[in-house]
């Protein structure tokens, strides 16, 4: 494994545990993630999230606001592919997630809640991010998928 | 929303997303840099050819969807359709489709607060172009209706 710090190209950094420190400007709301779903009859679908929030360096907590087609897809289909960019290094990285539970209380909730309010507050859009549930999802794989430069 | 409609918002400030499907139903998420309407249920986008699965993808197994966010409203509208045709190297009217994304998605980043130039961090390394033929659209704009199927048969 390339640790995210490198200047390998695109495609050729990865890696399955998370660098917390390296990659903290993913979990800051500052670009939209987006992530895709698939549901069992191999049909595609993408949503955005108001941020990703690092539980471990193997686990990502998505937040769950608008989640109709997500959830029933990841009721069905476990499998995911988040899409976000760093705000501090400007990378892009794709995540390849498991979901694995739902926590509608606790720290974790909580914790997410709190920093969704923050990027709420950020857009007015106070009123349309409640905050549904902290979906928890293992880090299968990421991806290094464009730096800074670009043509 | 019609074919007109649907073309004038993906010529907004809009940013564009896509989505795959590889074997054993893994998504994959990436970025499109470009679309347009060509006939009233046909979409053609440009999608990255470097790195992921998505072109194998396609290749095997053509759903597909796409996410078009006006990027100072939120306003969102979700495709979902299934690529017909072959993956093409772009052509002339594909690569000004393309610098045109390009300058109107760049203004729209500065209009709302990143830097100028920021859309080079976001820029595939290199495109190729697909035609989808469109059979669903979705409001995906935050609120109550995310989520809510649109008029398909009209766009």
């Amino acid at each position: 494994m390339t640790p995210p710090g490198t200047d390998a190209g695109p495609g050729a950094t990865e890696g399955m545990r998370l660098d917390l420190e390296a990659m903290r400007g993913c979990f800051d709301g500052v670009v939209p993630p987006v992530i895709a779903t698939c549901s069992a009859d191999g049909t595609p679908n993408l949503t955005h999230l108001s941020q990703l929030f690092p539980v471990d360096a193997e686990h990502l907590a998505l937040s769950n606001q608008f989640f109709g087609k997500t959830s029933a897809n990841l009721a069905e289909n476990p499998r995911s592919s988040v899409l976000v960019t760093d705000s501090i290094t400007d990378r892009t990285y794709r995540f390849e997630l498991r979901f694995e539970r739902t926590e509608t209380s606790g720290p974790l909730f909580e914790a997410l809640r709190a920093s969704i309010d923050a990027v709420a507050s950020l857009t007015n859009m106070e009123h349309v991010f409640a905050l549904r549930g902290a979906d928890v999802h293992r880090v299968l794989r990421w991806t290094l998928v464009s730096s800074p430069g670009g043509w | 929303m019609d074919a007109g409609e649907l073309d004038a918002f993906l010529h907004s400030p809009v940013a564009m997303l896509g989505a795959s499907v590889g074997p054993g139903l893994v998504p994959e998420a990436f970025r499109v840099w470009g679309a347009r309407m060509e006939e009233p249920r046909r979409l053609r986008v440009l999608i990255p050819s470097d790195g992921g699965a998505t072109l194998e993808n396609l290749r095997t197994h053509n759903r597909i969807a796409v996410t078009v966010t006006d990027i100072t409203t939120f306003t969102s509208v979700q495709v979902k359709g299934r690529v017909v045709g072959g993956i093409d190297p772009l052509g002339p009217a594909e690569i000004e489709l393309m610098l045109e994304y390009d300058q109107r998605f760049a203004a729209a980043l500065v209009q709302v607060g990143f830097p100028p130039n920021w859309e080079r961090c976001l820029r595939p390394g290199a495109l190729l172009s697909v035609a989808l033929e469109v059979e669903e659209l979705f409001d995906q704009s935050p609120g109550a209706r995310a989520g809510h199927a649109m008029p398909a048969t009209s766009a």
